[in-house]
């Protein structure tokens, strides 16, 4: 049986649940969206639901606890290709070997999943910093990201305690999603369309111009060392820094 | 002056501090205010020279009543000053916080007046912020030499971290490059905050609520190569001052030659590879459990630039390798070239389950390549061989060394 779910976390553990209902020696495999029709093997569609996902999401947090549960779901948002396959193994071992998953970490499977772990979480401990608000003209702060995981929801509560008194939103603009904090509650949302109305505050130009000389000058020029730069601030963020900016 | 042009001035005049880090306060984000503070400290950014940006590392005002020699600010160097006032100071800081350009801020100066008068500024700085502004970022503020005990304690209210700059290793070199200052005057605002920090301690102990006081600790910075002292002294001072002030950090910065004076050293390069040397014997006895003494012995008064410390202390001390990895106790581990902290732990957790092979230890997270030569895994000794010299320097130490030769001299 192949089990066609619609992308999300959720609906991949809602995958997980209904292979443990038929039986997971029947599992040929989980895919995200519609595929080629399989020739040889019968397909399901997934349906997600809420309930079911929290049922199963649960249970793995019982029983292999808070660490095993962080990689799982930071491994998923990697969104490396077969994710989906890696990540039934993972769980699957986890729901017989429990809290002794740990020990099984340096064989391939658990150490893979580790692995695009850490790296989700890396990239999202790097946004923490890297995230540039601008203001718009109705005091909106707005900021563009467009990381290579899907880190969006791991920097939501950072900025929500830091931020908590005012409204921002954070726009992952390569997948076309944002989330928006107006002081009281969280909305993520698929935006399909760039907003090209965007209409910055006044004092915004002139502040990014502040940030930018401060940051040419706070460099010491005599220690100019570009690699070490690029090391700790990889150039595929650049886009979105205004100090990065080559204007005068 | 428009105070963009205060800013390139005053950042220009700040940037030789080397401290940057934003860690260690959990200041919580108050309702309706501005902020908070991050456990452990965030990075926004990285300068051209490879440094980070944390806070806003700024200097209030270049203008000094001191003429210290190794300093650029001095007042007989001729250079454009600038101050910015306490109002323009709180605006940007905000501004760039709101923006998540910075973690806070970091706030030095040049003498105006008195010790005791520029501290006052900074004290309207932190309130401004505080209390107007209900800022909850980081606030790193500098305690100047000379400064009343009684302002301090005020100023160490609002900041999350306060750093006195001891600069010269030696009291001979201050003698010599700031006769203005005294060892004194430096160790004793240090000496202060220590004290205020231990009684805040005991408070805890007795399960009351300590008035609020620089919750991230104290550091300080002292400048390599613009005296004559050894590493091995610079480290015993170091380690010194862990012990008898409990700082948090010790920061070097590596002399950079901007200004001219009869007593400083004539050199073409900041002596970069030993202040990063330094920075990992540094490392060594804060995390590692290491003692001065063991990293530089009275025979080896100078880091070996080619070895990293624990490369160098681990070669002096072939007897006591190799370790089985299956048996030897934490602090061994810790000891072994290629594994770290984080490593260390893991292997402690892993084999509490059953032996680790060869293979499962390579996907622990150690750097095998060196860690080889100093350990054994279930009996078997996988190192030795004429490479373990060539394994121990660094890719990075090795490219630094040939650019190096070609250079020649300072290093």
């Amino acid at each position: 049986m192949i089990y066609r779910y619609d992308g999300t976390f959720p609906g991949f553990l809602c995958a997980v649940y209904e292979a443990y209902h038929d039986g997971t020696s029947g599992v040929e495999g989980i895919c995200a969206g519609p595929g080629p029709a399989a020739l040889f093997s019968r397909e399901t569609a997934v349906q997600t639901r809420e309930d079911r996902a929290g049922r199963v999401a649960a249970a793995f947090y019982r029983d292999c606890g808070r660490a095993a549960s962080q990689w799982l779901y930071r491994a998923f948002l990697a969104e490396e290709p077969d994710r989906e396959n890696f990540l039934f193994t993972y769980m699957r071992q986890g729901f017989r070997l429990k809290r002794a998953l740990y020990a099984h970490r340096t064989e391939r499977w658990a150490w893979t999943v580790f692995q695009w772990a850490q790296k989700t979480g890396a990239e999202a401990g790097k946004l923490l910093g890297l995230i540039r608000f601008s203001e718009l003209e109705e005091g909106l702060l707005y900021a563009e990201i467009s990381p290579t995981h899907d880190v969006l929801p791991l920097l939501t509560s950072h900025f929500r305690r830091r931020l908590a008194a005012e409204p921002w939103a954070i726009h992952d603009v390569r997948r076309k999603r944002a989330a928006f904090w107006d002081t009281k509650t969280m909305l993520f949302a698929d935006v399909p369309e760039q907003a090209d109305t965007i209409r910055w505050s006044g004092k915004e130009q002139a502040m990014r111009r502040m940030w930018r000389t401060y940051y040419r000058r706070i460099a010491i020029a005599d220690r100019q060392n570009p690699a070490l730069r690029r090391s700790f601030m990889p150039e595929k963020y650049w886009h979105h820094l205004p100090e990065m900016d080559r204007r005068p | 002056m428009e105070l963009e042009e205060k800013l390139a001035i005053l950042a220009d005049a700040a940037k030789y501090d080397v401290s940057c880090s934003s860690s260690g306060s959990r200041r919580r984000n108050t309702p309706g205010g501005t902020g908070n503070a991050s456990w452990a400290g965030i990075c926004h950014s990285w300068a051209a020279d490879g440094r980070c940006i944390s806070l806003l590392k700024i200097l209030m005002t270049n203008a000094c009543i001191y003429d210290c020699e190794y300093c650029v600010n001095r007042r007989s160097h001729d250079t454009p000053r600038a101050m910015l006032s306490v109002e323009e100071i709180v605006r940007v800081t905000m501004a760039f916080y709101r923006r998540n350009y910075i973690e806070g801020l970091f706030l030095s100066s040049g003498i105006i007046r008195s010790p005791d008068y520029t501290t006052e500024l900074f004290l309207q700085v932190a309130r401004t912020l505080r209390e107007r502004e209900r800022f909850n970022g980081y606030i790193h503020m500098k305690a100047i030499p000379g400064t009343d005990a009684r302002l301090l304690e005020q100023l160490g209210r609002y900041a999350d971290r306060m750093s006195v700059n001891m600069e010269l290793p030696s009291e001979r070199s201050l003698r010599l490059l700031a006769p203005q200052k005294s060892r004194q005057a430096i160790l004793s605002p240090m000496k202060f905050i220590h004290d205020r920090l231990t009684e805040a301690e005991e408070e805890k102990r007795a399960r009351r609520k300590p008035a609020p006081f620089v919750p991230a600790g104290q550091t300080t910075q002292l400048i390599v190569g613009a005296s004559g002292e050894s590493d091995r002294q610079i480290l015993r001072l170091t380690e010194g001052l862990y012990r008898a002030v409990g700082l948090k950090r010790v920061y070097y910065s590596a002399y950079v030659p901007v200004i001219r004076g009869a007593h400083l050293p004539v050199i073409a390069r900041p002596p970069l590879l030993r202040e990063n040397r330094l920075y990992q014997a540094d490392w060594l006895i804060r995390k590692y459990q290491f003692t001065a003494e063991e990293l530089l012995p009275e025979t080896a008064p100078d880091f070996d630039l080619e070895l990293d410390p624990k490369a160098c202390w681990a070669l002096r001390h072939r007897e006591l390798f190799p370790v089985e990895v299956n048996r030897a106790p934490y602090e061994m581990l810790l000891r072994v070239p290629g594994i770290g902290v984080q490593s260390a732990i893991r292997i402690v957790k892993l084999r509490r389950y059953g032996w680790l092979s060869a293979d499962s230890l390579r996907r622990v997270g150690l750097v095998w390549k060196r860690a080889r030569h100093f350990l054994t895994v279930k009996g078997r000794y996988y190192g030795g061989g004429p490479s373990l010299r060539n394994d121990l320097v660094s890719v990075k130490t090795q490219r630094a060394m040939r650019e190096m030769s070609l250079f020649e001299g300072q290093v």
